[in-house]
């Protein structure tokens, strides 16, 4: 009687319960968070405090309301216009200083693959962008406060002021007071402007996406910031371009006397072509830009922000696997 | 073929492949969003020529909200000047309209600059006014009362600027507006009460006051004062808070007008109720008789 060996159970190393490809993403995330973080780019935080400061309490306009409207459109123009700027300046210099630094070498001498470390410094890179967004919209949030404090008491105040001076009946007062608190309520902070974030940094991590795409391939830091900034102001038009390409051929129309209206031109073959060009090579950042309508008191729904992730996971999953696929033969 | 080359096409193919499930998905989620009123409608090309190239590519660059709250600083700014530059004011709300045209404030603050402060500023108390000056403040009232009606047709759901355009309507003024037009100040008072953002969930919602507003106008209307005695009797009964001055004396100049009987008259006098309570006088208490020994 033959005994049966007993089957072979392969040891897992622990890996502290994760994945071991996880834990290595997660290594070379932290690693691209301090990096960043040692070349000081937090310090872009001062300039947005200055920026907030002077909106929120050197300019002023028209009415408190318009004051909060003007801070909060600062904040928001402000954290997209640096969150967009970080991304691609970070997905931009990582690359070629790995290079330089010869530390690439040494991760890809590892068992890394190329994808993880594409993946990695990625994260690292979304991961900075949510901390500074996150430290931007508390500070927003803290002058608009401030302002909103002040601009009620200012409003209570006034409104006493005009009862006193007999320019505002006892009777109107209290209707005219719960208007110009819902004036200005409505410029405070609402919960919606929280989901204003999320679009801002849906949008930030879709251009680092587009930047790590063009970094695989540019020769130099230079051509990735220049690219991927042309991509950004081109990816606004985006939605025009796509118009063009998908316009259906224009109908003669019947006027209601009988007489036939000239159809209008078609788009002409090279401008369809161009589009067709933009459209299928950009992603379209229009379409994050809900941002102005949330500032200007419209609500943002939950299925909205799906909507939002759906598409960003559509457009991460292009871009970043365009990366990959670059990355992956690159002579380094 | 190479693996390097290989790899290159499959990007390429990844990229040109997706557009064919991305395109759609754009498409539709732009519509759906500009439905939403959550995207602005297209930037119009004609304001390229209005705007600096850095603000026309700032606002192309999803900033409009930004670029639109600058200009009306800059519209505060030539308003505050010494005269108004009132060219200028009409210049830059033009802007932040064209570039948020779903912003009520902008149509609100343009048109109340114009019809208001630019034409009474062209209409100095107890001084002889000019031919020319009659002719500006004509300008820039009926200016400001389009703007407030175009900013009614980009947004039919918000109650401030039919109220806006309302009261410029109704207000009588023998320099500003001779003639004031009830019948379409009523019309635009109550259809701003009918409005879904005037009905909020405050004590005092703006629909309340807004239906008093056109009742007051309704009353004003030769043929209508018998249907706006019968809705201000009834509104006036429906709260012990709707005892405001102006409603007691249309109420009184309807009964006049209609003959009312004596005895079914209201009241001059307001009611009393607990939003305005009688003043709390407290009076000393009589000194003790004092007591002899």
């Amino acid at each position: 009687m033959t005994s049966t060996p007993a089957p072979s159970v392969a040891v897992r190393p622990a890996h502290h319960g994760l994945r071991p490809w996880l834990r290595r993403l997660g290594v070379l995330a932290g690693h691209t968070f301090t990096q960043l973080v040692r070349m000081k780019v937090f310090y872009f935080l001062l300039v947005f405090s200055l920026i907030m400061f002077v909106a929120g309490f050197v300019l002023s306009s028209v009415s408190p309301d318009a004051e909060l409207k003007l801070v909060k459109d600062t904040s928001f123009g402000v954290m997209q216009i640096f969150s967009a700027l970080f991304g691609i300046v970070g997905m931009a210099l990582l690359l070629p200083k790995d290079i330089e630094d010869r530390t690439l070498y040494t991760i890809l001498s590892k068992p890394v693959r190329r994808y993880e470390y594409l993946l990695g410094k990625y994260c690292g890179v979304l991961l900075v962008l949510l901390v500074s967004l996150a430290i931007m919209h508390l500070m927003a949030c803290a002058v608009l406060h401030v302002k909103y404090t002040g601009a009620v008491a200012d409003e209570t105040q006034g409104l006493q002021a005009a009862v006193e001076a007999g320019k505002l009946t006892t009777a109107d007062l209290p209707q005219v007071r719960a208007e110009a608190m819902e004036k200005l309520s409505r410029q405070g902070i609402q919960p919606d402007l929280h989901m204003a974030v999320l679009a801002i940094f849906l949008k930030a991590a879709v251009i680092t996406a587009v930047a790590m795409a063009v970094s695989t391939f540019a020769g130099s830091t230079i051509f990735t910031l220049l690219a991927t900034l042309s991509i950004y102001v081109i990816g606004h038009l985006q939605a025009d371009a796509r118009e063009t390409l998908l316009a259906p051929a224009p109908v003669a129309q019947h006027a209601p006397a009988g007489e036939a209206v000239p159809a209008p031109r078609p788009p002409s073959v090279p401008l369809r072509l161009a589009s067709g060009l933009v459209a299928v090579l950009f992603p379209d950042f229009q379409v994050f830009n809900v941002v102005d309508a949330v500032v200007s008191g419209k609500p943002l729904a939950w299925s909205a922000i799906g909507k939002m992730f759906g598409l960003s996971a559509l457009y991460l999953s292009i871009y970043l696997g365009v990366s990959i696929f670059l990355f992956a033969e690159k002579e380094l | 073929m190479r693996p390097i080359l290989r790899n290159q096409c499959f990007a390429v193919a990844l990229l040109v492949g997706s557009a064919v499930a991305r395109l759609p998905v754009e498409e539709a989620l732009t519509a759906d969003f500009r439905a939403e009123q959550l995207l602005p409608p297209k930037l119009d090309t004609s304001l390229r020529d209005q705007m600096s190239q850095e603000s026309f590519a700032a606002a192309a660059g999803g900033l409009r909200s930004l670029i639109a709250s600058y200009y009306e600083v800059e519209a505060f700014i030539a308003f505050h000047q010494s005269p108004p530059r009132w060219d200028q004011v009409d210049k830059y709300y033009t802007l932040c309209c064209q570039l948020q045209p779903r912003t009520t404030h902008y149509w609100d603050m343009y048109g109340w600059m114009l019809a208001k402060n630019a034409a009474e500023s062209y209409a100095t108390e107890g001084e002889a006014t000019t031919g020319r000056e009659a002719e500006l403040r004509a300008y820039y009232r009926d200016k400001g009362l389009g703007i407030l009606l175009r900013g009614i047709t980009h947004n039919p759901d918000s109650y401030q600027l039919y109220r806006q355009a309302a009261a410029l309507y109704s207000e009588g003024n023998r320099t500003l507006n001779p003639h004031p037009d009830y019948a379409k100040s009523a019309a635009l008072y109550l259809r701003a009460s009918q409005c879904p953002d005037a009905h909020t969930a405050s004590d005092y919602p703006p629909a309340k006051y807004l239906y008093r507003f056109y009742l007051y106008d309704l009353a004003r209307i030769p043929g209508q004062e018998a249907k706006a005695y019968a809705e201000l009797l009834a509104l006036y009964h429906s709260s012990a808070q709707e005892d405001f001055p102006t409603t007691i004396t249309t109420l009184k100049s309807l009964e006049e007008r209609l003959g009312i009987p004596l005895m079914e008259r209201i009241p001059a006098a307001a009611k009393t109720h607990p939003r305005r309570p009688l003043p709390k006088i407290f009076f000393p208490p009589p000194p003790l008789p004092l007591r002899t020994p």
